[in-house]
């Protein structure tokens, strides 16, 4: 084997990568984006262990359990965040990234619909993209924080299982409260 | 895309989402949507941060008029299958369940204790249980007969401890002098609306040289000065308005900030 590989090797800021999505579309990603996703990372960290020379600069990373609308936000939010990368940012710099963030994060929860936060959190977990789950499930809490047990059904397509006379029960002598055992 | 699928919302994500939701929606709202759900709001993590007080307070106290039992606080604490990190005990805590928050929350990080709890007369047996929180970092409590006691303890068991509140509190003498024995690395020390002299403040600002954030406003006890505030120079979030020597008999009884406290756990 001759010392010198085929490519230079790629600075980590430029390059790229190829993920598939359930819906066969194919997305072009920043190394630095993509690494986000672990799965992405752990699929890529594996492949560059077989012999990556003869397969070349361009891999394609499948993900047959995420829809293309799903990956594009999860994507855009990946690229909001800090860069572990990038060149370090005086201060000032470093604030206005911030309010930015805050302003596309409000935006981006102002637009969406209920099915697709449960979409994200599905794709975030699967992906395991912690800060993204992190988000979203923060997103998803404060939504139904305030709301009717009725609406939290609704939302989730959630069938109420309890006996009529169980919920009742339960909520007049909110006996549950008092159980010594929990059921493991 | 059809409906959302709250199927493909597995297990963990759901009791992620329920750590997040807050006391009220634990025990009140996630519990009767569906059998599953109350199975995920019974899980250890939701049950890191048990806030009683909030219990005591707001909608849910509408099912507690005769008080918290004790059978209740050592079911809650039960959930948490003793991973609770932070706990703030309701002002009708009996002795009963503080003995047994203390041998069932070996993780506990941070304890809250109000006022009105700490005016309790079972209260002097709080030193005896410290040893049982070793990894304890902060303390919120109130005028207690033996607080020295409790720093001793915490000296001896707690070597992550830098946080102390005690606003409203009498901080006497022997008190400050306590502080700066055994808790000499605190890092952060609230005593807002504090009955306290300016030679104890004097201890402590000489005595606690790790200080990052001293809260010293509205204490009756003492005037700011320039003297003052080039003992406390080290100390870069040093707050002293509104202190006085006579304070205001008008304001009696105002106040107490449990801001200080929330704010800081909640990061």
């Amino acid at each position: 084997m001759s010392n010198t590989s085929e490519n230079p090797k790629p600075s980590s800021s430029s390059a790229k990568m190829t993920l598939k999505t359930s819906d066969n579309e194919l997305f072009e990603v920043e190394e630095a984006v993509a690494m986000k996703f672990c799965t992405v990372k752990q699929y890529f960290e594996d492949e560059k262990d077989s012999d990556v020379a003869a397969r070349g600069s361009t891999t394609v990373i499948p993900l047959p359990n995420v829809h293309s609308a799903v990956l594009a936000t999860l994507i855009s939010y990946g690229k909001k965040l800090p860069q572990s990368n990038a060149v370090a940012d005086n201060h000032e710099e470093e604030e206005t990234k911030k309010k930015e963030r805050k302003k596309y994060e409000q935006g981006l929860l102002k637009n969406l619909m209920p099915g697709e936060l449960l979409d994200l959190i599905s794709a975030a977990n699967y992906l395991d993209f912690k800060e993204g789950l992190e988000f979203f499930n923060q997103a998803l809490a404060d939504h139904i924080q305030n709301k009717s047990v009725e609406y939290v059904r609704k939302f989730f397509g959630i069938k109420n299982d309890y006996e009529p006379h169980e919920e009742e029960k339960y909520r007049e002598e909110y006996a549950w409260a008092f159980e010594g055992v929990d059921e493991d | 895309m059809s409906g959302p699928k709250w199927e493909d919302l597995n297990m963990d994500c759901l009791v992620n989402v329920l750590t997040r939701v807050g006391i009220e929606s634990l025990l009140l709202g996630a519990p009767f949507v569906c059998q599953s759900w109350y199975k995920a709001s019974l899980h250890p993590s939701c049950w890191q941060i048990i806030n009683f007080q909030k219990i005591e307070s707001g909608p849910l106290s509408w099912y507690f008029y005769d008080g918290i039992t004790t059978e209740f606080i050592k079911s809650i604490i039960n959930r948490s299958r003793g991973n609770a990190t932070e706990v703030w005990l309701p002002d009708d805590c009996s002795e009963e369940a503080l003995i047994y928050i203390a041998d069932e929350c070996p993780a506990l990080k941070a304890l809250y204790l109000s006022d009105i709890l700490c005016y309790r007369d079972f209260m002097v047996i709080l030193p005896e249980l410290i040893s049982k929180w070793k990894n304890l970092e902060l303390l919120r409590l109130g005028s207690l007969s033996n607080m020295e006691e409790v720093f001793e303890e915490i000296n001896c068991h707690c070597k992550n401890f830098y946080w102390l509140c005690a606003s409203g509190a009498d901080i006497e003498r022997d008190t400050a002098s306590a502080i700066v024995t055994f808790l000499p690395k605190i890092t952060h020390l609230y005593m807002r609306n504090a009955n306290i002299d300016r030679e104890s403040l004097e201890m402590i600002l000489q005595g606690c040289e790790e200080l990052v954030l001293l809260d010293a406003r509205d204490c009756v006890g003492y005037e700011c000065d320039d003297q003052l505030l080039k003992l406390a120079s080290h100390i870069s979030n040093f707050q002293h308005e509104g202190s006085s020597l006579f304070g205001d008999e008008d304001e009696w009884g105002e106040h107490i900030s449990l801001d200080s406290f929330d704010g800081i756990l909640s990061e």
